[in-house]
């Protein structure tokens, strides 16, 4: 053993001395292990009235055996505990089981969760974990008010816009005006932006480009045929969501091109509306339902075979009804509240590029441009983690003539987007992304060809894009529907 | 209970203030690790970021006679990151530097926050990894399997952690900095590098570890046999040792765990069948398909159903991901389960697993297996529910009358998982009086007044009987006659 240091001031090895009396025994420093934590104040909740009605067995099959860990985002930023899915699901079983009590203490970590589910890809029990923190959050929003900054920001939004498209074609248009005056530039860049709050100015980066006109209003109950009769043919409906629909609606378009080249007749239901993933994140239960209802009624049409989404977080909630329901109140109809309903209607849905990579023949029956191009493909959480959704999509872009798809190391970590977390939790945000521009940038040294890097959800494409301009990568962030249209042929006169 | 205002004032001085959390849901998320039997929560939890940091924190606390513990990752499964005494808790995640690597000495430097599988990946465009592989090797930390000496299913021909680390550099109870060992492949004198590694965090805190690397295999051949009963796997296991030949790995799987697995992961294996035994060889090129042939024959000779061969490292790595997280599996059958890890003599396993089956009926608790049967390391699984005391008092019995099995049959009480808080009580099962006031004195030699994580790896005083004299009199005595000098 060779000695390093000597500690100052200290002459002999060990803090010993030869007189036993001086070798105290450590203080019980802790007198027992706590049983029940307090209660700090009458507000708090027990477990049994916060739970109430609210199935949360599935939180049981957390063995605690850590092994999500290294996969989640949080955890490796912030290296604490209660920060990783394991330490978040010990919390809400120690809130489930009266434990704990609903104090801002509690809320913090659980509110940190990006929910990008990377735990549930890594866990070997199978806990669902996305499931119980959202019902947890819809529980703690029942008792306790979120702070002005949050109803501010993000549930006075969340309920006037989203579900109502006239207004959102008017907050687009007034965006767009925004941006063509130069303001939100002049905001984003100029000292000015000292001044205002920092989520504020952060926002502006994550912008998408609103274009002031609905996708659905313009194409509502037309009938899309397709374009040629190589493929068989089926009706497909396509989901507009809700600021995809009045915002970069070329990716929408590509989509609704690229079904009716993949032999699809294609229809887009005006009754659809916003499919509730942000309110259900933030712990709204009640207006995402009725918005689930829409929904249903909306693509009911007994002749469609599938309804087509192209954002990744909207086609994980509408295949996830059944669990928004589960926690009804009592008085619901049990025709909504029954599993089965949604579970037919979760069957239908299907990603765009999983629909596309699934139909036999539709590179072959297609013309495509064959100029070679590496392409770095981006896996959003809930397409790989929330919908299981990852061989399919990289087997389609490998597919086509001319491509080299390459997949970065950390293709299946989260970007920091999160829905609208990169705006609620700017800081963690940014650094989740660091690391995700790290490997972008270790990548590129290997690969200095990549001139394109496709992710398939909204949310990570406006992150993307404000990441690669960050740290001034040369990569054309787009929609994989985007790329495919851009490579697809015109059809033979 | 939080912190003394003076002491976490210093604390904070040193370490900043977010990185000294001594707030309740802190405290609560700590409560536990891998082992969730034994919840007890830690005064604070620190984070330091280097070794200097690490250093005054631990001499704030030794000056104060606080107790206190390292934690890594918190997958250990015999409580040794459990804050026993309501001790301070030292979280070492943000130790994460790896490299740099040398590829002609085949060694890398690691800090322990590391997660075990990125040495591996570090490694692998030099065509090198790291060998200890347990099964929570995706989220484990080096420190952890330094502090455990952590195996994993490749421990059969490649030995445990000790076998794959030649230098540590350690901080003591008081705050002093050695360095063991060194990138020299030996070095003379007493070896306690070896001493260090699987003293499961009572000896000193590890800040910096050098791992010794492998060349990747030239070949890796892995078989899935199926078998009617767990007697002939297990008889399958000693007749493949007997014929000379050290697979890789040699690891079995019985009927609940296949069930379990399927249910969540999915890998293909028959439902239908008593045990599956998962036979790796690794080894040159040539002569690996005489050896897989071999392995066959001794397979199909000793009752085997059925012999699969993984076609490509799609199927090999669909065959480990089943195997190494069989254990959450099982959250997706039982809420509960207690896992044992006991050794024995490879030729005692049929007999011991059917005893093992006998405790578990006598107390109407099902246990289920999958283990490293190659070396002999039971992992016995206890289902329970967590919510019946009388069960959890039953899981206790179990779990003590499989362990005496074991001793009994002159096998040990861990394999890999270690001691910790968990066994602590058989250790007077397992050793003489004695023995065991030797293994103290080594002790403290380096953690004199224990308050290095009090309260591990050797009985507590009441449930054994106290050992006569404080342990430390007679490091000193022993200190004074030899003169030595750490």
């Amino acid at each position: 053993m060779r000695r390093r240091t000597k500690p100052p001031g200290e002459g002999s090895d060990f803090p010993m001395s030869s007189n036993p009396e001086d070798i105290k025994p450590a203080e019980p420093v802790h007198e027992s292990t706590r049983e029940t934590p307090e209660r700090e104040t009458g507000a708090a909740f027990s477990g049994s009235d916060l739970y109430a009605g609210v199935p949360f067995e599935d939180v049981l099959q957390c063995v605690h055996c850590g092994l999500c860990l290294d996969a989640c985002p949080t955890y490796r930023t912030l290296g604490a505990e209660q920060d990783s899915p394991r330490g978040r699901l010990y919390l809400m079983r120690g809130l489930w089981e009266g434990d704990l009590s609903a104090d801002d203490a509690v809320t913090a970590p659980l509110s940190r969760c990006l929910d990008c589910r990377a735990c549930e890809t890594a866990c070997p029990s199978g806990v669902p974990y996305g499931q119980l923190l959202e019902k947890t959050r819809g529980v703690l929003a029942r008792h306790r008010k979120p702070g002005l900054g949050t109803r501010l920001f993000r549930d006075l939004p969340l309920d006037l816009l989203p579900a109502h498209t006239n207004r959102l074609i008017w907050f687009s248009r007034l965006m767009r005006l925004y941006r063509k005056l130069g303001l939100a530039a002049l905001i984003a860049r100029s000292p000015l932006s000292h001044l205002l709050p920092k989520r504020l100015v952060h926002a502006h980066r994550l912008l998408p480009n609103f274009s002031g006109r609905s996708f659905k209003k313009r194409h509502a109950d037309k009938v899309f045929a397709p374009l040629h009769d190589r493929l068989p043919v089926r009706r497909v409906g396509l989901f507009t969501g809700c600021v995809m629909d009045v915002a970069d609606n070329d990716i929408h378009e590509a989509v609704l091109h690229l079904l009716r080249v993949a032999g699809c007749e294609v229809v887009i239901p005006a009754g659809q509306t916003c499919c509730g993933a942000l309110q259900v994140h933030a712990g709204t239960r009640a207006a995402p339902r009725a918005l689930a209802k829409r929904n249903y009624a909306a693509f009911a049409e007994d002749s469609l075979s599938a309804v087509i989404v192209d954002a990744a977080g909207c086609g994980a909630q509408l295949k996830e009804y059944h669990h928004l329901f589960s926690d009804a109140p009592a008085d619901t109809d049990p025709k909504w509240r029954e599993g089965e309903r949604w579970h037919r209607f979760g069957a239908m849905v299907c990603d765009i590029l999983d629909f596309l990579a699934g139909i036999k023949g539709f590179v072959a029956a297609n013309r495509w441009n064959d100029a070679p191009l590496r392409l770095i493909y981006d896996a959003p959480c809930h397409l790989v983690h929330a919908q299981r959704i990852d061989a399919g999509p990289r087997a389609l872009l490998a597919s086509l003539p001319g491509v080299e798809l390459v997949v970065p190391s950390l293709a299946n970590q989260c970007c920091g987007a999160a829905g609208i977390y990169n705006v609620q939790h700017r800081e963690l945000a940014e650094s989740v992304l660091e690391a995700k521009l790290d490997d972008l940038t270790r990548t590129l040294e290997t690969q200095p060809e990549a001139t394109v890097l496709v992710t398939a959800n909204p949310g990570c494409l406006f992150q993307l894009r404000h990441g690669v301009a960050k740290r001034g990568l040369p990569l054309r962030v787009l929609h994989p529907a985007v790329l495919l249209t851009e490579r697809l042929l015109p059809e033979r006169a | 209970m939080a912190l003394d205002p003076r002491v976490r004032k210093k604390l904070i001085r040193v370490l900043g203030s977010d990185y000294v959390k001594d707030d309740p849901i802190t405290c609560y998320s700590y409560r536990c690790d891998g082992l969730t039997l034994h919840p007890a929560e830690p005064q604070a939890v620190l984070y330091p970021a280097d070794r200097d940091q690490l250093v005054a924190a631990v001499r704030i606390l030794s000056e104060q006679g606080i107790s206190f513990l390292p934690r890594g990752a918190g997958t250990g499964l015999s409580g040794g990151a459990v804050p026993r005494e309501g001790s301070v808790l030292i979280e070492m995640v943000r130790f994460r530097a790896i490299g740099p690597i040398d590829p002609v000495n085949r060694t890398i430097e690691v800090e322990p926050g590391v997660v075990n599988l990125h040495v591996s990946h570090a490694a692998q465009p030099h065509g090198l990894y790291f060998v200890p592989d347990p099964s929570s090797q995706k989220a484990c930390s080096v420190g952890g399997n330094v502090g455990e000496n952590s195996g994993g299913p490749h421990t059969l021909k490649y030995g445990v952690t000790v076998n794959h680390v030649v230098g540590l550099e350690v901080v003591l109870p008081d705050g002093e900095v050695v360095e063991l060992g060194g990138p020299a492949w030996t070095t003379p004198g007493p070896d306690l590098l070896s001493l260090f590694i699987g003293s499961e965090g009572t000896l000193g805190i590890v800040t910096k570890i050098i791992c010794r690397l492998t060349p990747l295999p030239e070949r890796v051949h892995t078989m899935l046999a199926v078998f009617g009963s767990v007697r002939e796997a297990c008889e399958s296991v000693s007749a493949i040792i007997r014929a000379g030949i050290v697979p890789a790995a040699l690891e079995m799987i019985d009927r609940i765990v296949i069930q379990a697995i399927e249910q969540t992961i999915g890998a293909g294996f028959p439902t239908d069948a008593e045990a599956v035994l998962i036979v790796e060889l690794e080894d040159l090129r040539e002569g690996l398909d005489a050896e897989a042939e071999q392995i066959e024959t001794i397979l199909r000779a000793n009752g085997a159903v059925d012999v699969r061969q993984a076609a490509d490292e799609a199927e090999r790595a669909l065959i480990w991901r089943a195997r190494k997280e069989a254990f959450g599996a099982l959250g997706s059958i039982s809420p509960s389960f207690y896992t044992q890890d006991g050794v024995i003599p490879r030729s005692a396993l049929p007999r011991v697993l059917e005893r093992i089956l006998a405790i578990g009926a006598a107390h109407g608790l099902t246990i289920a297996n999958v283990f490293h049967a190659g070396d002999g390391n039971l992992h016995p699984l206890i289902l329970y529910n967590s919510r019946d005391p009388a069960e959890i008092e039953a899981t206790h019995q179990a779990g003590r009358e499989i362990l005496e099995t074991c001793l009994a049959e002159g096998g040990s009480l861990s394999g890999e998982h270690g001691i910790g808080l968990e066994k602590s009580h058989l250790m007077d099962g397992a050793f003489d009086e004695v023995s065991l006031n030797h293994m103290k004195q080594v002790r403290a030699v380096f953690n004199p007044r224990e308050l290095l994580n009090p309260g591990k790896i050797f009985p507590q005083p009441g449930r054994c009987g106290e050992l006569k004299g404080r342990p430390g009199d007679a490091a000193a005595q022993l200190r004074a006659k030899s003169g030595i000098r750490v």
